[in-house]
């Protein structure tokens, strides 16, 4: 490995864009600076470009053209779905479930919906990060108007069991969204196929720009307007689009979905080669999440006796980039509320390091991360005020 | 978030790793919220610290702030210790500046400091 070489392991968080992405983007940005919605001929071109891109993303997820609307990214996307859905179906219900562990822009959503009145069930989860099936059986009744269950978990990679979810939502007349942020790319999704009503999607997890993503509605579904301003988007969500991020995204979601298995294949090659390396250079670890059940894209370990962050910023200082609990929860000081409601203790989340990898990431890059890794463990665990024993031996 | 250069340093180098068998006292502080733990080992002599070791096991300011107190701490009284080795002391030697989130880990290492002191003086 050179010097200076960075080993990006935190692919979970962001992606870097593609170079077929970049330029697309810079293209579109000296081409195409009309407004789509004026009517002289370079806002038609930008429409035009707008519209290519529907094409695009509704055939990545089997959608129609005109069930998919552009967002600043998928935190909007969630908070649109949730609290749009809510306030626009209050006559026939104010109850909405989801789980626990969901993403911070759902949470907060239903957070600030149960504020306005709305009741909230947060299904459970299990030690590996799957929801308690029963448990979103029993909380279903008259008043329930949406489900929101993700597709796949961003902190361990846990996928849920979104066909017999929507199914069930089906059975029961209550609109399904899943944000499937995470999921792009790595799980094949045909919303007929599954059943969704709605899917949030972003851009930047799969080589695309950061700041635009989409929100798919399944035509018929009853939703209020998020973003108030022009008639933009069919008059769903107001505000001039950013047609190169656009033009950005459609290129990217083309790519991440033409090869999905192919793509997942490798990535579980990388995953399984990157678990059998770190458990013969490190003892007392431990992988969080379901074996079979998940992106092969996430590995999530426990170090034990090491705390996360120190272990991140040592890897930080050759060149190494990983994650500890999700990125948007960094900076904030509590273990990650998804390892804990997964049933692990706060000492065992704190010493949790995410690798996330991409289709680019290399068992020489494998190789010399473990090797750092291994070295940064060690270091901290000989500053930890945690003892760590193996067979009554302290190590 | 960002961490000073001193701060780093100090986590990148730490001081006084390790324990002291026999210490005159040990103040250990847990968070069990966050799932911390910081030790500080004393040896004194006539009232005098004269040797301070300490263990964590917590994030980067965290394992900062309590090497930062070790030294310190070597070569004060067990009273001057208790009084001038506070959390917004231990920040200024780290570059003066720590986000709000992370104060706690200062403010772990001066509870820390306090409680070898009066675990010395229980004795």
């Amino acid at each position: 490995m050179e010097k200076n070489k960075i080993v990006y392991l935190d692919n979970a968080a962001t992606t870097a864009m593609s170079n077929e992405v970049y330029c697309e983007m810079i293209d579109a940005y000296g081409k195409l600076y009309g407004n789509p919605s004026s009517i002289y001929k370079a806002g038609r071109e930008a429409d035009a470009a707008l519209r290519s891109v529907r094409e695009k993303v509704a055939k990545a997820i089997g959608a129609s053209a005109n069930e998919i609307y552009f967002t600043s990214g998928g935190s909007e996307a969630n908070n649109w779905a949730i609290k749009g859905i809510a306030r626009a179906n209050r006559d026939k219900g104010n109850h909405i479930i989801t789980s626990v562990i969901e993403h911070p822009s759902v949470l907060e959503s239903c957070k600030a919906l149960e504020k306005e009145g709305f009741k909230v069930t947060y299904i459970p989860v299990d030690e590996f990060g799957v929801i308690k099936y029963s448990e979103l059986v029993k909380a279903i009744g008259p008043n329930t108007i949406l489900i929101s269950i993700m597709t796949a978990n961003n902190e361990v990679g846990t996928v849920q069991p979104i066909k017999a979810i929507a199914e069930l939502a089906k059975a029961n007349d209550v609109i399904f969204h899943t944000d499937a942020v995470q999921a792009i790319g790595q799980i094949d999704l045909n919303v007929k196929d599954i059943g969704i009503d709605m899917l949030s999607i972003s851009a930047h997890k799969f080589n695309g720009p950061k700041g635009v993503g989409a929100l798919y509605i399944k035509k018929g579904t009853k939703i209020q307007k998020f973003i108030d301003g022009g008639e933009q988007q069919r008059n769903m969500r107001a505000g001039t689009e950013n047609v190169a991020a656009i033009v950005g995204f459609g290129k990217a979601i083309e790519d991440a979905t033409a090869n999905i298995e192919e793509n997942t294949k490798y990535l579980k090659s990388i995953r399984k080669y990157f678990l059998k390396t770190i458990s013969e250079a490190i003892h007392n670890i431990q992988l969080n999440g379901h074996n079979t059940q998940r992106l092969q894209s996430i590995a999530s370990i426990s170090f034990e006796g090491a705390e996360g962050e120190a272990v991140l910023m040592m890897l930080d200082r050759e060149g190494i980039y990983v994650s500890t609990g999700s990125a948007c929860a960094s900076g904030s000081n509590k273990p990650s509320y998804v390892l804990l409601a997964m049933g692990k203790d706060a000492e065992t989340a704190a010493s949790t390091v995410r690798f996330s990898f991409s289709k680019n990431t290399t068992k020489e890059e494998i190789d010399y991360a473990v090797e750092e890794i291994r070295k940064a463990v060690k270091k901290i665990r000989s500053i930890s005020a945690v003892r760590i024993y193996k067979n009554k031996v302290e190590l | 978030m960002e961490y000073t250069e001193e701060l780093l340093n100090e986590f990148y180098n730490p001081a006084n790793v390790g324990v002291i068998k026999a210490a005159s006292a040990v103040g250990k502080i847990v968070d069990d919220e966050n799932g911390e733990i910081m030790k500080i080992y004393i040896s004194v002599e006539k009232n005098k610290i004269v040797d301070a070791k300490f263990q964590t096991y917590g994030c980067v300011p965290s394992i900062a702030c309590s090497s930062m107190a070790t030294k310190m701490m070597i070569g004060l009284t067990l009273e001057e210790a208790a009084a001038s080795i506070t959390a917004s002391a231990i920040v200024k030697e780290l570059g003066g500046k720590l986000s709000d989130t992370k104060t706690r880990s200062a403010e772990m290492a001066e509870k820390a400091v306090k409680a070898a002191v009066k675990n010395y003086s229980k004795k």
